[in-house]
């Protein structure tokens, strides 16, 4: 044998040792964050994209939760829902501030980032040891409020106008996996997905050839949605509602008549902007098919509807796998 | 030119050697067992991971309790399922799911920041739902 048959023996076997040991190698993650458990995986063994991914994650999540004080470094929102004094905030709360209230315009008001006590009302009412709904005169303060509140942005100072409160809970997921997708894109990640409590995901490529994520749905198992490089939201009313008077309450609170009483069962939206599905999910499972087709060609969207436990509409780009 | 008998041998030897050392990295991948059929249940409390079991290997019902921040959850396995049975919540979101036996499907209880999630090791598998 030749000392060059041999050398091009050692290489190969090399080599192929180098390919067996690297291969399969995913990084899985998980974190708490927006009440919620938010489950990662990425291609490769870098610590350090876990840890930006969580870091951003955590970020985002103190600084949407205008619930309650997450801490000085963080509690810009917080502390806008508090006065009516300007609060200076810093750059990722402000673009959280002004995207949601351009998603209430994009919305036509469908989603309206003024919920915060018009939520709370319906939670209040509906999670009682015994359950009812608010009345007419108390919804009806709530969207007056709404409706002659505001926000002026000067510079990264924000000035609540009125008395309504700001609710970032619809939207803060999209948010965040929007900026995690600028992350990943900055760090030429290209295999990952996201979840942010199963109702926001984000998804680059799966390990599979094709590099195609199998999305199974939670409420029909009857196909899976094939999907890459984009993000998908949901939202729905057949998570824990509650019947009063034997109709159908959600969480989900139609912010220009006050109910909670939804359109569609479930409305699953596929598209490039995880923070405007967000927002543009919620709007449709509170209105008709003809305003969602609308807003598909307006903004790029993919939509799958379902009421009544069927499909009503299924976007023709969608791919189905049975 | 006649190469040495001694020579030959070596070479055989030698390449003998490389060849199965090339084939080691495929035999293990081919081989190794990925464990994509188990269904585990990871069990966290504010993020951090309390338990991981292998729900494919409980044989027997069995509860236990996870202490989450200010109030308890009882958690129920069986053979590829977990539930909440009881929890000190206020609202019971996580007891009323029941049992959850699909892979990346997660109980949440937001009230006590106790999450548990079902996974496999099918990475290209995600679930979505409200």
């Amino acid at each position: 044998m030749s000392k060059r048959a041999r050398f091009a023996f050692v290489m190969i076997s090399f080599g192929s040792l180098l390919f067996g040991c690297s291969k399969d190698v995913n990084t899985r993650w998980l974190f708490y964050a927006f009440h919620t458990e938010v489950a990662g995986y990425y291609e490769g063994g870098d610590e350090s994209i876990k840890k930006q991914s969580i870091n951003l994650l955590e970020k985002i999540s103190k600084l949407s939760d205008t619930y309650a004080d997450p801490g000085s470094a963080y509690n810009g929102l917080y502390r806008l829902n508090q006065t009516n004094d300007g609060v200076e905030l810093d750059s990722l709360a402000l673009e959280l501030l002004k995207g949601s209230i351009d998603l209430k315009g994009k919305t036509d008001g469908y989603f309206d980032p003024f919920c915060f006590d018009l939520s709370n009302l319906w939670k209040d009412a509906l999670h009682a040891v015994t359950p009812s709904v608010p009345s007419e005169e108390v919804i009806s303060t709530c969207l007056s409020n709404m409706a002659s509140s505001g926000v002026q942005i000067e510079g990264n100072v924000a000035t609540r106008i009125g008395n309504a409160k700001l609710d970032f809970g619809a939207v803060a997921k999209g948010f965040a996996l929007k900026e995690l997708k600028s992350l990943y894109g900055e760090l030429g990640v290209k295999r990952f997905s996201v979840s942010a409590g199963n109702s926001s995901l984000l998804l680059g490529e799966s390990p599979a050839e094709d590099g195609l994520f199998d999305v199974h749905l939670k409420y029909d198992d009857s196909f899976v949605l094939q999907a890459k490089n984009t993000s998908i939201a949901v939202s729905s009313r057949l998570e824990d509602p509650i019947a009063v008077d034997g109709v159908d309450y959600s969480h989900i609170v139609n912010p220009l008549t006050g109910e909670a009483v939804n359109t569609f069962d479930c409305v699953y939206l596929e598209g490039d902007d995880p923070f405007l599905l967000d927002a543009m999910s919620t709007a449709s499972v509170l209105n008709d098919l003809e305003w969602i087709k609308e807003k598909e060609k307006a903004y790029g969207f993919k939509a799958l509807v379902y009421d009544d436990g069927k499909i009503v509409y299924a976007n023709e780009g969608l791919i189905f796998k049975k | 030119m006649k190469l040495p008998k001694r020579k030959i041998i070596f070479d055989a030897v030698l390449i003998g050697g490389l060849v199965l050392t090339a084939a080691i990295p495929p035999l293990v991948l081919l081989t190794r067992k990925t464990g994509d059929g188990d269904l585990y249940a990871s069990i966290s409390v504010k993020g951090e991971e309390k338990e991981n079991i292998n729900l494919s290997k409980e044989n027997e019902e069995r509860y236990f309790i996870v202490e989450g921040i200010g109030g308890n959850l009882t958690v129920g396995v069986k053979k590829d399922g977990v539930c909440v049975k009881e929890s000190d919540c206020h609202n019971h979101i996580c007891v009323h799911q029941g049992w959850v036996s699909k892979a990346n499907r997660i109980i949440v209880c937001a009230p006590l920041e106790v999450t548990i999630r079902l996974y496999n090791q099918n990475i290209s598998d995600v679930e979505v739902g409200a």
